[in-house]
């Protein structure tokens, strides 16, 4: 619990969330956590963004989900990557390699 | 696309059931944060504290939710509509005038849509409506020169004729029209 995190900026979730899924399916709190263990507590997504993003990236077809037993053998949501999110995680990735390469190269310069 | 209209379809028609799912999923969460804080030694009430603190409003959340998944405007809609009813029921004589009024509207526009459609729009009941012609007779020497060709009606008992010796002659001499008819007010 340091001081030292940071909000995400806009649209950044989407892409995170999209990413976290690829490997294996996942329920929401394990997203979280994921999130948070793989920023180094950097990056902590609030239940407040993270569920209506899931819901919002389930309806447009970039994951799906699909009700499985948790580690602890409960009844949770998973979510999976899909053929067109795959495809989506892509774009983003891209264009947000392109965005923090062009903000680096203005710091640097000016 | 369609994919999406489907999964709006599912949220607005199964609500109780995604509305069930929604709320088992948050309390999944809440239940595994909770979890996690007694994993690190704290007690069960002060986990549960941690957790509710950090989820923040429920409500909000399950609120944000429910737009991220696109029926906020129906459910809006269907909410406005109810208030919508409510209010007419409370003021009688308000509702009363505004059928009225709505139904003197609709009236007033359907009749004079029934006349237009009949006269204007819709296609004379012959064939090929579009090449009929009047005829008129153009004379020098009257003061109104333009002028119908009007028939005669003669009467033997109650058979009517329509005769016109113009119009004979016309008959019998048009090369561009197939048929040729007199026309008369009754």
């Amino acid at each position: 619990m340091s001081e030292t995190r940071i909000d995400l900026p806009q649209g950044t979730l989407d892409l995170l969330i999209l990413k976290t899924v690829t490997l294996e399916p996942l329920h929401g709190w394990a997203i979280s956590e994921r999130i948070q263990q793989i920023s180094k507590e950097v990056l902590q997504v609030q239940q407040g963004s993270l569920y209506p993003a899931l819901h919002r990236l389930e309806r447009r077809g970039w994951i799906k989900a699909r009700w499985g037993a948790s580690e602890n053998n409960r009844r949770a949501k998973y979510y999976e990557l899909t053929r067109a999110g795959r495809k989506q995680l892509e774009t983003e990735q891209d264009s947000w390699r392109k965005l923090t390469t062009a903000v680096a190269h203005i710091l640097e310069t000016t | 696309m369609l994919s999406d209209v489907i999964f709006r379809l599912r949220s607005l028609f199964q609500r109780e059931r995604v509305e069930e799912e929604m709320n088992e999923e948050l309390r999944f969460h809440f239940e595994r944060q909770v979890e996690k804080y007694v994993a690190t030694g704290l007690s069960r009430e002060e986990a549960k504290r941690r957790a509710r603190l950090m989820i923040g409003g429920e409500d909000k959340v399950k609120e944000e939710v429910r737009e991220a998944r696109g029926v906020g405007f129906v459910e809006t809609l269907i909410q406005d509509l109810g208030y919508g009813v409510r209010m007419l029921r409370k003021n009688p004589s308000f509702t009363v005038v505004a059928i009225l009024t709505l139904a003197l509207g609709m009236g007033a526009t359907t009749a004079i849509f029934s006349i237009v459609d009949a006269l204007l729009l819709r296609p004379l009941p012959y064939n090929d409506p579009a090449s009929l012609v009047v005829v008129w007779e153009n004379s020098i020497k009257h003061s109104h020169p333009h002028n119908v060709v009007a028939p005669r009606i003669f009467s033997i008992g109650n058979v009517r004729i329509w005769f016109s010796r113009a119009w004979l002659q016309w008959q019998t001499r048009a090369q561009t029209s197939p048929a040729m008819a007199t026309l008369s007010r009754l």
